[in-house]
C-alpha cells in the first residue's frame, strides 16, 4: 500500500513536470533557438562537405532551416542570445545562396538583415562588406562602391596602427578600381577616386611611419600606380617600402615585382637581371627563388640569348618540380624559346609537353589552342584542323574531370574560342549554351550573352542577337559593358 | 520490481538533465550547472556535453543513499527466496534498516577507493608507452576491468552485513577474504554481468563521436540505455552473488 502511494506521488510528480515544460521563460527560448540553429548548421555542414556536388535538396534543406528559426522568432526579443543567433542565420542563408552562385538571392538576404538591423555593429559592417562584394560580382557597381563606402565611413579609424584592419584599408583602391572598370566613359571619375585614394594613404603613411599601417598603405599606393601604369613611381614606391621595411615577410616579393617592373614596364633588362640576381642570393629558399629564376630567363629571352634562356628553363624545372605553375611557365617559355629560333618541330614537343604534364595550370589550356592558331597562320589549314579537334578532346577531358569549376569554364571557353576561329557557329552556338552548366555563374551568363549574340550576328540573325543582347542588359543594368551593348543594338537595329 | 523502480527514477534524472532548460527544472538546474561547469555549459549543445559527467555525480549521490537500499533489498528478498522462504518485498525493506548506516560507511569507503583508482590510474597509465601507442580506448577498457576487480573486493560486503549482522571494517575484511578464497569466481560473478552494460557506458562517454555522427540527444538516449540494461546485470549481479554468498557459507 505505501509502495502504491509512492508510486502515485512519482506519477504526480511526473505529470506536472511534463506541464510545467511546456510553460516557457526567456532562458528556455534561448535554448529552443540555439538548439534550431544547431540543427541548421548540421544541415550546412553536409552541404559544406563539398559545396559542389551538394545537392539541390541539402541546400534547400539548409536554408529552409535558418529561414524557420527567422519566421518562428521574427520579432525583437530583448534577449542578445537569440538576436545574436538570427543574425548567423542571416549570414549562413546568404553563405548557402553564395554558395550556389546565387547572388541576388544572397543580396536579398543582405537587404533584409539592414532593414531588420540598421545599426548592427557586431555582424552589420561584415554585412555591409558582403552585400558591396556580392552586387560587384554582379556588376551592380554603384550599390557596390555605396556599400564599401558605408563600410569605410563607418570604420576607417585606425585604433592600432600596429595592426590595420586590412580589409577596411583597401577600400579606397578597391572603390576605384570598380569605377575603372566602368570603361572609358567613366575615366574622370576614376581618376578622382584614385586621387582620393592616394591621398589617403599617404595622410596614413606620415601620420604612423614605420608602422604595419604605413607598410599596407605604402603598398596600396604602388598599386595605385600600377593600375595607372606609372611604373617609374611604382618602382620608387615599392623600393622605399624594401628599404624601410627589410624585415618584412613580404619584402621578396615586392622585389621580384620591382624586377618585373624593370623588365616588362620599363623595358630594362639590366637592371631586372641585376634585381632578380640579387634575390636568388638573398633569397635561396624561398618560394620566390622560382619565380626569380624564371625572370631572369625571360630577360634573357627578350634580349634573345636563347640557349641561355633555354638552359635556365631546364634549370627551373628541374629543380623545382612541386611548383607545377612555376614549371609550366618555364615549359611554355621555353617551347617559345624554340619557336622564335625558328625549330618548329621541336617547339611543338614542348607544346604538347606543355599540355601533356601541367593540363590544370594556365599555361597547359593555352597550348593546345595556341598549337591550332600557329598552323592556321602558316596557313597549314589541314594541320590546324587536327591540332582544334585534338584540343577540344582535351578540352573536353579537363571538363569531364574537373565538373563545376574555374578550370572547366575555362576550358570550355576555349572550345568556343576554337569554333569561333573556325567560323563553326553550329558548334560554337552549342558550346556556348554549354557553358552556363558546366561553370555556373554571373561571369558565364555574361560570357553567354555575348558570344551568343556574336555568333547570331556572324549568321546574320540579327532578331535573335538583339533577343539575347536586351536580355543581358534586363539581367545585369549596371554592367559596365553595357554601353557597349547598347550600341550594337542600335547599330543592329539599324540593319533591319 | 525493485530495479524497475530504481531505473525509473534513474531515467527521470537523466530527463531532467535532457530539460533542464524548461520549468520546473530550470529554476535549479540553470544556475547549478552554470556554478559546476561554468556558463557554457547551459548552451545547446554543450549541455549534452556534461550531461554524462551530471548524470555520474547525481547518481553517486543516489546509489549511496538509496543504492544500498535497493541492492540491500534484493539481497534480502534473494536470501529468502534460496531459503525457500516467502518473498515479500516490504519485509526485504524492512530488513535493510537496522544494517543502513553500516551498508552506507561500507559504500563510502568503496567508492572513495574507486573514485581514488580513477584519479590515480590514468596518469600512471599514460606513461606506459604501451597504452600511448594504441590510444584511449585501450586505456578504458583497462581502467575499466581493473575497477571491476577491485569492486570485486568488495562484492560481498551487503551480504555480510545484513545475513550475518557484521560491522563495516569486519564485513570488508570477510568480503577480502572470501575474495582471496574464491577469486576466479568471484572476479566472474562481477564481471560478467557487467560485460554486458560496458559497450553502452563506453559508448554514452564519447559525447564526441554521438554529437558529430548522430545528435546531442542521443548521449541521453545511450545513458537511458544503460540505465535499462543495469535493471537485467544488477538482478542477474545481486542474485548470483547472494547464491554463491551462501553456498559459500553452507560449504
Amino acid at each position: 500500500m505505501r509502495y502504491c502511494q509512492f508510486y502515485k506521488a512519482l506519477l504526480w510528480s511526473v505529470c506536472l513536470s511534463v506541464l510545467l515544460i511546456g510553460c516557457e521563460t526567456q532562458f528556455t527560448r534561448q535554448y529552443k533557438v540555439e538548439r534550431e540553429f544547431y540543427r541548421a548548421r548540421k544541415l550546412q555542414e553536409s552541404v559544406m562537405l563539398n559545396p559542389k556536388i551538394a545537392d539541390q535538396l541539402a541546400y534547400q534543406n539548409a536554408i529552409g532551416a535558418y529561414e524557420a528559426i527567422l519566421q518562428k522568432y521574427a520579432s525583437n526579443s530583448y534577449n542578445t542570445s537569440i538576436e545574436a543567433v538570427k543574425k548567423q542565420c542571416y549570414v549562413a542563408i546568404s553563405e548557402l545562396w553564395l554558395l550556389q552562385s546565387e547572388n541576388e538571392k544572397a543580396i536579398e538576404v543582405y537587404e533584409r538583415f539592414l532593414k531588420k538591423y540598421p545599426n548592427d555593429k557586431d555582424v552589420g559592417p561584415l554585412i555591409h562588406f558582403a552585400n558591396a562584394r556580392s552586387n560587384e560580382q554582379i556588376f551592380n557597381i554603384d550599390k557596390a562602391i555605396s556599400e564599401y563606402q558605408t563600410v569605410f565611413d563607418n570604420h576607417s579609424e585606425i585604433a592600432d596602427p600596429e595592426s590595420p584592419k586590412v580589409s577596411v584599408l583597401n577600400l579606397p583602391l578597391r572603390m576605384a578600381r570598380l569605377e575603372r572598370g566602368r570603361g572609358s566613359k567613366n575615366q574622370g571619375k576614376s581618376y578622382g577616386y584614385y586621387r582620393e585614394a592616394l591621398n589617403y594613404y599617404s595622410s596614413l603613411e606620415k601620420q604612423f611611419p614605420g608602422t604595419p599601417t604605413a607598410f599596407a598603405a605604402g603598398y596600396y599606393s604602388a598599386s595605385i600606380y600600377l593600375d595607372q601604369q606609372q611604373w617609374q613611381d611604382a618602382v620608387t614606391t615599392f623600393s622605399k617600402l624594401i628599404k624601410g621595411f627589410p624585415d618584412r615577410g613580404e619584402v621578396p616579393q615586392l622585389m621580384l615585382t620591382v624586377a618585373s617592373l624593370y623588365s616588362d614596364g620599363l623595358r630594362d633588362a639590366v637592371k631586372a637581371g641585376r634585381i632578380y640576381d640579387q634575390i636568388i642570393q638573398k633569397f635561396p629558399e624561398h618560394v620566390v627563388e622560382g619565380y626569380a629564376h624564371l625572370g631572369k630567363a625571360r630577360t634573357l629571352q627578350n634580349t634573345k640569348k636563347y640557349k641561355q634562356a633555354i638552359e635556365k628553363m631546364k634549370f627551373i624545372i628541374d629543380r623545382f618540380p612541386q611548383n607545377v605553375t612555376l614549371c609550366a611557365s618555364a615549359q611554355l617559355s621555353m617551347a617559345h624559346c624554340y619557336e622564335e629560333q625558328g625549330d618548329w618541330q621541336r617547339a611543338l614537343v614542348e607544346y604538347k609537353w606543355v599540355y601533356e604534364n601541367y593540363s590544370t595550370t594556365a599555361q597547359g589550356l593555352f597550348a593546345p589552342t595556341y598549337i591550332g592558331q600557329t598552323y592556321r597562320e602558316r596557313g597549314e589549314g589541314r594541320l590546324a584542323k587536327t591540332a582544334f579537334r585534338d584540343a577540344v578532346d582535351f578540352y573536353q577531358r579537363i571538363i569531364k574531370k574537373y565538373p563545376k569549376t574555374t578550370l572547366a569554364g575555362t576550358a570550355q571557353e576555349y572550345v568556343i574560342n576554337i569554333y569561333l576561329i573556325q567560323e563553326d557557329w553550329k558548334n560554337a552556338e552549342k558550346a556556348v549554351e554549354a557553358l552556363e552548366t558546366i561553370y555556373p555563374g554571373s561571369r558565364s551568363k555574361i560570357n553567354t550573352a555575348l558570344l551568343k549574340g556574336k555568333i547570331y550576328e556572324n549568321i546574320h540573325s540579327v532578331d535573335q542577337a538583339i533577343d539575347v543582347y536586351k536580355q543581358l542588359i534586363s539581367e545585369f543594368p549596371s554592367h559596365p559593358i553595357l554601353s557597349e551593348v547598347r550600341d550594337k543594338i542600335g547599330s543592329l537595329q539599324r540593319l533591319r | 520490481m525493485l530495479f524497475f523502480g530504481y531505473a525509473l527514477l534513474q531515467i527521470l534524472v537523466v530527463i531532467a538533465l535532457m530539460f533542464f532548460a524548461y520549468p520546473p527544472f530550470s529554476s535549479f538546474m540553470v544556475p547549478l550547472m552554470i556554478k559546476v561547469f561554468g556558463e557554457p555549459a547551459v548552451h545547446y549543445p554543450n549541455n549534452f556535453m556534461v550531461l554524462p559527467s551530471m548524470y555520474f555525480w547525481i547518481n553517486l549521490i543516489f546509489s549511496g543513499f538509496l543504492g544500498t537500499i535497493i541492492i540491500g533489498g534484493a539481497t534480502n528478498l534473494f536470501s529468502l527466496k534460496y531459503s525457500d522462504k516467502p518473498v515479500v518485498l516490504s519485509k526485504g525493506i524492512a530488513k535493510v534498516w537496522p544494517g543502513y548506516a553500516t551498508l552506507l560507511l561500507v559504500w563510502v569507503i568503496e567508492t572513495a577507493v574507486l573514485l581514488g583508482l580513477f584519479e590515480v590510474f590514468p596518469p600512471l597509465l599514460n606513461k606506459i608507452a604501451f597504452f600511448s601507442n594504441y590510444g584511449p580506448l585501450m586505456k578504458q577498457m583497462v581502467i575499466t576491468i581493473v575497477a571491476l576487480v577491485v569492486g570485486s573486493l568488495f562484492v560481498y560486503t551487503t551480504a555480510l552485513v545484513l545475513l550475518e549482522r557484521r560491522g563495516a571494517f569486519s564485513a570488508i575484511a570477510q568480503s577480502f577474504k572470501l575474495f582471496g578464497k574464491y577469486p576466479v569466481a568471484t572476479v566472474l560473478l562481477m564481471v560478467v554481468p557487467n560485460f554486458v552494460k560496458l559497450p553502452i557506458d563506453m559508448l554514452a562517454s564519447k559525447t564526441d563521436f554521438l554529437i558529430r555522427k548522430f545528435n546531442p540527444e542521443t548521449i541521453a538516449f545511450s545513458i537511458i540505455l544503460g540505465v535499462l540494461v543495469s535493471v537485467f546485470t544488477n538482478f542477474v549481479l545481486i542474485g548470483t552473488v547472494t547464491r554463491y554468498f551462501m553456498f559459500t557459507r553452507e560449504v
